[in-house]
């Protein structure tokens, strides 16, 4: 059971894949878990969130999963 | 009875002056006694008196007038500054109504006899006070203008409330150290003045004066506590966004007060027409005013305004000249007997060209010192806080203290307590337009603070002077959207605020923004189930059965997403069906997870398998095939690491967190192959030198390699004995680095070097000298060659090498010992010829003179 994870989801796998020609989100990224979805180092998630801003992502951030 | 006593206290030729001019002929002739009982009877009778008074000159009149506001007594001093005029001509008008006894000398404590005129406090009888009745204790009214005058400036509290916004707007979005003692911020308070609005008149002024408002807002805003210090940075506290949102008469009473209460601003400080003054003989006591002293300043000239009428102009003279007779020492004590800090302004004087700085006189210089204060405190907070608007006969010079007239405003009247309406002109719905190229437009310079800062939300602000300017963007109203904000809720804000519709194209932008900013999500806190091994997925039976129904569909063949609510129940359940679990929680600490070294080997603890670990391992290491758990450190998986944005330090910083031990054979290598390893030289000599001092550190920390270096020469460059030099690069090998031969070294010997005898210690393999001394006379290794040739040797060593020498030489004009870094060129029987880098020339050099020589291991 892998507790308190850090997860980014897209609704498109292309998005996913524009995504990871950024190099933070590579540095950032854990484990792809589906072509929609991948774990993230939430210890690089600053730097991440100033990358996807510099390049005008900006994602819908969420405390907790809403299921 | 009483009158004749204090009269004895008198002398008699003062006595004999008053009664002549009361009127008693043959004074001169008359005896004290008899002077006594003619002044009695007058002096305090109520009907002579009121007669006289009725009689005098208006000066005199205003200078009983303004004994009498004072409480019938006071310093001659403070009484003769009441008043507008020459001091001279003041001086004789008080020695005119000493003469004739209506101002009298102290009753008590009188310790000697003054000259008549002469005396430091006076008071006056009662029966004078009540002669004074009739006049004003002004003595003249305030004066109103005909007309409006021709020049003039309103500052508008709209424009300072805009200004506090964009001053939050500014910190929030840069950087903005808080002003203190330590460095100076000259750029940053440059770079805020350029983003507030200008006030009328502010284009030609000072830059003291244009700097005074962004500090005074800055100290208006720390007052209110709408700032707060984070990270060494200033930022907006939460009250600020509240404070915007309140209405405009709360927000100018709020700041109103906080001015009144402000110590850090002093309007005294900014008359630029005074400057500090050398006190006289080194003396102490100075009449520039305290902090303390000008806030009670400051309420005296807020306490005088309040008699003045909100709306007409008047003649700022007017208000000097109430504050004047009434309270002339509100700003500049004058207390005792007027004669203790001398007739002068101490400590401070007029402004004079050339760096010069003349004396101000106590009585005449009133106007120039707290008139300019009353001037300052009308042209700069007042006035920014819109409660006069200033007049002027002609435009005022750059820095000059200076108001013809004023008028209070009705904004004014409010803060005064002159009236209980504020006028609320706030921006309405029509001042603002949403154009369809995105761009929003404020068309007042007064706005609403509340909407500038819900737009600053989902806009960014373009600046603007009259008309200010917001943009929409993807980015912007998206960054709205992470704080809280709604398309609807935008949409209606916009709306209220235009009062008609959006534009159809922005509307269905906002739409598509919300849209794709809800397609990208970053969700924390998530908890996920793992079965790799498909325990439950073989698990049979009506209890598997049911864990899986509450699992529900995986998100990947072995993964589900778990509700935190039903996580309990769930394990409990697992738990029931001999599922063992284990735990990873990626907000804890990472513990001992793996074990750095020996070598390059990483062993990773069952502990340890969480994707976090398991992924950094798989960044810099490949794992070992034939041991579960043990992985190797790969040169070509670090610097595809590299390549994804990881940089040395973060790898190390990652493995070494989850170590219980550092391994520096692990850190040497990966910054090695981090391409911060600069050029290793193995030289002939032989040499070891590596120029980046942290790989040097971890060199040095490394015992294996360590225990090659031999002999520290310079500060990165260490002797090896020629016999390890091999087994040098083959341990450097082993971690990782490679050592550059520099073939520069092996260039051939210079013409004239090549005669130079080579000493036996070189041919025998010792080690090879690389200092020279004259004090010792031997090189710094034992050798046993002569002094000179050992100079000779290390010299064309120096030009074969082509490397720096550092000498220390003799020289004869004048005669002292200087230090040189020279490049060696031609060496011959007695001279050097080196390029000297610190006259950046060619120079000569003779070798008897040379005292220290040092082999550098730089080249030119």
């Amino acid at each position: 059971m892998h507790k308190n994870v850090t997860l980014l989801e897209v609704d498109q796998p292309r998005q996913l894949e524009d995504l990871m020609a950024l190099p933070e989100v590579r540095a950032a990224c854990v484990r792809r878990l589906t072509p929609c979805s991948l774990v993230l180092d939430h210890n690089r998630l600053p730097q991440l969130l100033a990358a996807l801003k510099k390049h005008e992502y900006l994602p819908r951030i969420m405390d907790r999963r809403e299921t | 009875m009483l009158s004749s006593r204090f009269l004895s206290t008198y002398s008699t030729g003062s006595l004999k002056t008053m009664a002549r001019r009361r009127g008693l002929v043959g004074a001169a002739a008359a005896d004290k006694k008899r002077l006594i009982s003619f002044l009695g009877p007058r002096l305090f009778s109520r009907k002579a008196n009121r007669h006289l008074v009725q009689s005098l000159p208006g000066r005199q009149k205003q200078l009983l007038a303004a004994l009498k506001a004072r409480g019938g007594e006071a310093d001659t001093l403070a009484l003769a500054a009441s008043v507008e005029g020459e001091a001279m001509e003041i001086a004789r008008d008080i020695q005119d109504l000493v003469e004739m006894g209506l101002l009298l000398y102290p009753r008590e404590g009188c310790a000697y006899k003054y000259r008549l005129g002469e005396c430091g406090r006076v008071w006056m009888d009662q029966t004078t006070a009540d002669a004074v009745d009739s006049l004003q204790a002004t003595g003249v009214r305030p004066k109103l203008l005909a007309s409006p005058p021709p020049v003039t400036r309103r500052g508008g509290l709209g424009l300072l409330l805009a200004d506090l916004f964009l001053f939050l707007h500014h910190v929030e979005n840069r950087a903005f150290r808080p002003p203190g003692p330590g460095e100076p911020q000259i750029g940053e308070w440059l770079d805020l003045s350029r983003s507030l609005l200008v006030p009328d008149g502010m284009d030609e002024a000072t830059p003291l004066e244009s700097s005074g408002r962004p500090y005074l807002l800055y100290l208006l805003l720390e007052e209110r506590g709408l700032l707060k210090v984070r990270e060494r940075r200033l930022v907006p506290a939460a009250a600020a966004a509240q404070f915007l949102h309140r209405d405009t008469s709360y927000q100018a009473r709020q700041l109103f007060d906080s001015w009144q209460r402000l110590t850090g601003w002093n309007e005294f400080e900014r008359i630029q027409e005074i400057a500090p003054r050398p006190l006289p003989g080194g003396g102490r006591e100075t009449h520039q005013p305290s902090p303390g002293r000008v806030v009670r300043a400051r309420r005296r000239v807020l306490a005088t305004l309040r008699k003045f009428d909100p709306g007409p102009w008047y003649a700022s003279s007017s208000l000097r000249r109430e504050i004047k007779s009434t309270h002339p020492g509100f700003l500049v004590g004058r207390n005792g007997h007027g004669t203790a800090l001398g007739t002068t302004y101490c400590g401070i004087g007029e402004r004079g060209r050339h760096e010069t700085c003349h004396a101000l006189d106590l009585l005449s210089d009133w106007d120039r010192v707290e008139g300019r204060f009353i001037a300052r405190i009308l042209m700069e907070p007042l006035n920014w806080l819109g409660v006069v608007e200033l007049g002027f006969e002609g435009p005022p010079r750059r820095g000059e203290s200076r108001v013809d007239a004023f008028r209070i405003t009705r904004e004014g009247a409010f803060l005064l307590g002159l009236s209980d309406a504020f006028p609320d002109d706030k921006t309405g719905g029509s001042r603002l337009r949403v154009l369809p190229d995105f761009s929003i437009l404020l068309l007042s310079r007064s706005p609403d603070t509340g909407l500038l800062h819900d737009l600053s939300r989902f806009s960014t602000f373009t600046g603007g002077d009259h008309v200010l300017r917001f943009t929409l963007s993807r980015s912007s109203v998206q960054a709205g959207f992470q704080q809280g904000w709604t398309r609807t809720r935008m949409i209606r804000r916009l709306e209220e605020a235009t009062g008609e519709a959006l534009p159809q194209n922005i509307a269905a932008n906002f739409l598509e923004w919300e849209r794709s900013f809800n397609r990208f999500r970053i969700c924390h806190k998530v908890v996920l189930l793992e079965d790799p091994d498909g325990a439950l997925a073989k698990r049979n039976g009506t209890a598997a059965a049911h864990i899986r129904q509450q699992l529900g569909e995986p998100i990947s063949p072995s993964t589900w997403e778990i509700d935190i609510k039903r996580l309990p129940l769930l394990a409990s359940d697992l738990e029931r069906n001999g599922i063992a679990i284990q735990c990873f929680d990626y907000s804890a600490r990472a513990g001992h997870a793996v074990e750095l070294g020996p070598g390059l080997e990483i062993t990773q603890h069952p502990r340890g398998e969480d994707w976090l670990t398991t992924s950094i391992l798989s960044r810099v290491a490949v794992p070992d095939e034939e041991h579960a758990g043990r992985w190797k450190l790969s040169r070509s998986r670090v610097r595809a690491a590299f390549k994804d944005g990881l940089s040395a330090l973060d790898l190390i910083q990652s493995l070494e967190e989850r170590s219980p031990f550092p391994a520096p054979g692990i850190r040497l290598a990966i910054e090695a192959w981090a391409g911060r390893f600069q050029p290793t030289s193995v030289a002939r000599l032989p040499l070891f030198t590596c120029e980046d001092r942290t790989l040097l550190s971890l060199i040095l920390r490394t015992p294996a390699l360590a225990t090659y270096l031999g002999e520290q020469v310079a500060a990165d460059t260490f002797v090896i004995t020629p016999s390890g030099v091999q087994a040098f690069r083959q341990a450097l090998r082993s971690h990782g680095l490679r050592a550059v031969s520099r073939k520069t070294l092996r260039t051939r010997p210079v013409k004239l070097a090549r005669d130079v005898q080579r000493p036996a210690a070189e041919k025998s393999g010792q080690m090879l000298p690389f200092r020279w001394s004259r004090a010792t006379g031997a090189v710094s290794v034992a050798g046993e060659v002569k002094a000179q040739e050992k100079l000779r040797f290390l010299l064309a060593r120096a030009i074969e090498t082509r490397r720096k020498i550092r000498l220390q030489y003799y020289e004869d004009h004048p005669r002292r010992a200087v230090r040189h870094q020279v490049s060696p060129l031609i060496l011959d029987e007695s001279t050097l010829s080196a390029f000297c880098h610190n006259a950046r020339s060619q120079r000569t050099y003779r070798l008897a003179r040379m005292i220290v020589v040092e082999l550098l291991p730089e080249r030119p």
